[in-house]
């Protein structure tokens, strides 16, 4: 179920012709995109934030595919919804879980960065008002260029 | 019930029967094998034990029972309450990926198994109780489904009930906005109504698996 690793996953995503089902998603997902981002290669799709009370810490997880043909690396993210936000990753050893902070984050050309819970997440530090199942989070990342990808994530329970 | 609890001590028994190795020898290893088909023979001609689909804690092992202060001004205890089985997990309210998703995970068993699943103490123990007061866990817990309870208690219970577990937890650094993280054990623990760990679940290891095992020990 959540069991796939986290990472990359190879796939076609070159244009945005045949994948016009995902374009649909992702165009949901990227909703009021200020100018720049409708140039970023990113395509975002299953986005969402887990329902959490405000002052505490949250996670958005989304799905990146980058059918440019350059890598593309992430190297901030923010949300009105809260006072910072981080990419970190998940893991485990031997029965222990920590959280690695994940300051920039490359997703190759052709593939397809997942997040997952378990995994990669964004955590959202501090939030700023309850979320609450319905919502929508807008979130912003910033790419090592400078453009940025704003994502508009529905918040689920928990 | 009785039957099954029968072949336990059975099983436990022979183990203690069994003579020890003096240095690991093939005699004592060979002892022990032979005394733990004696114990396949017996469960399989009762009928089997019971299988888990967690990480079976053979034999159950005792925990001791701890008793915290709750926001209503009333003590949550650990002891054991008969016909009442206990799910228990440490985290920390600031984690933002794996304690919630465990305890999602319990909101979805819980649906699953249906009635039965009230029999069921779920019980969230914050190891971060500098940050997590007794309020914050068990608002956090009962963010999840109003049954659960999260208890956090002073820094020497806090201690004591992990150590019982055997459960670790360190601070971490973390980043300038994320103050301190917590890297911690992240299996839930499944204590029959006898205050014994029968089964532990690993993070990952899917909702359904311990519905299964709530069905099979409800």
């Amino acid at each position: 179920m959540r069991l796939l690793p986290p990472g990359t996953r190879r796939v076609r995503t070159r244009g945005v012709g045949p994948l016009g089902g995902i374009a649909v998603v992702a165009a949901t997902a990227v909703a009021c995109a200020a100018p720049p981002e409708n140039h970023t290669p990113l395509q975002v799709r299953d986005a969402w934030v887990r329902a959490a009370d405000s002052g505490a810490t949250g996670a958005a997880y989304l799905t990146l595919a980058n059918g440019d043909t350059a890598d593309i690396a992430i190297t901030g993210w923010s949300s009105s919804a809260a006072v910072a936000a981080e990419l970190h990753e998940t893991m485990q050893h031997q029965g222990m879980v920590h959280m690695s902070a994940r300051p920039a984050i490359v997703i190759a050309r052709d593939s397809t960065l997942t997040m997952i819970p378990g995994g990669l997440h964004v955590m959202l530090i501090e939030l700023r008002r309850a979320l609450v199942v319905g919502d929508t989070v807008s979130l912003i990342a910033t790419f090592a260029d400078g453009r940025t990808l704003n994502v508009r994530a529905p918040v689920r329970a928990p | 019930m009785k039957r099954k609890t029968r072949q336990r001590d059975a099983i436990r028994q022979v183990f203690a029967a069994a003579p020890r190795p003096l240095a690991g020898g093939p005699s004592g290893d060979l002892r022990r094998l032979v005394g733990l088909l004696g114990v396949l023979v017996v469960m399989t001609a009762c009928g089997g034990e019971r299988q888990l689909h967690g990480v079976m804690v053979e034999p159950p092992r005792d925990v001791a029972s701890f008793a915290f202060a709750q926001p209503t001004g009333d003590s949550l205890r650990t002891a054991p309450i008969a016909g009442r089985p206990m799910l228990v997990f440490f985290g920390y309210t600031h984690c933002p990926d794996v304690c919630p998703t465990t305890l999602a995970d319990w909101k979805r068993a819980k649906q699953k198994v249906g009635a039965d699943a009230a029999k069921v103490r779920f019980v969230f123990v914050t190891v971060d109780p500098e940050r997590d007061t007794p309020q914050i866990a068990d608002a956090y817990a009962k963010q999840f489904d109003p049954s659960f309870v999260g208890v956090s208690g002073d820094a020497a219970t806090t201690a004591a009930i992990m150590a019982s577990f055997g459960v670790t937890a360190a601070k971490e650094t973390g980043t300038a906005a994320s103050n301190y993280l917590v890297s911690h054990s992240a299996q839930a623990f499944l204590v029959d109504d006898r205050g014994r760990v029968i089964a532990m679940y690993p993070f990952g290891i899917g909702w359904d698996a311990l519905a299964a095992d709530l069905e099979s020990i409800l």
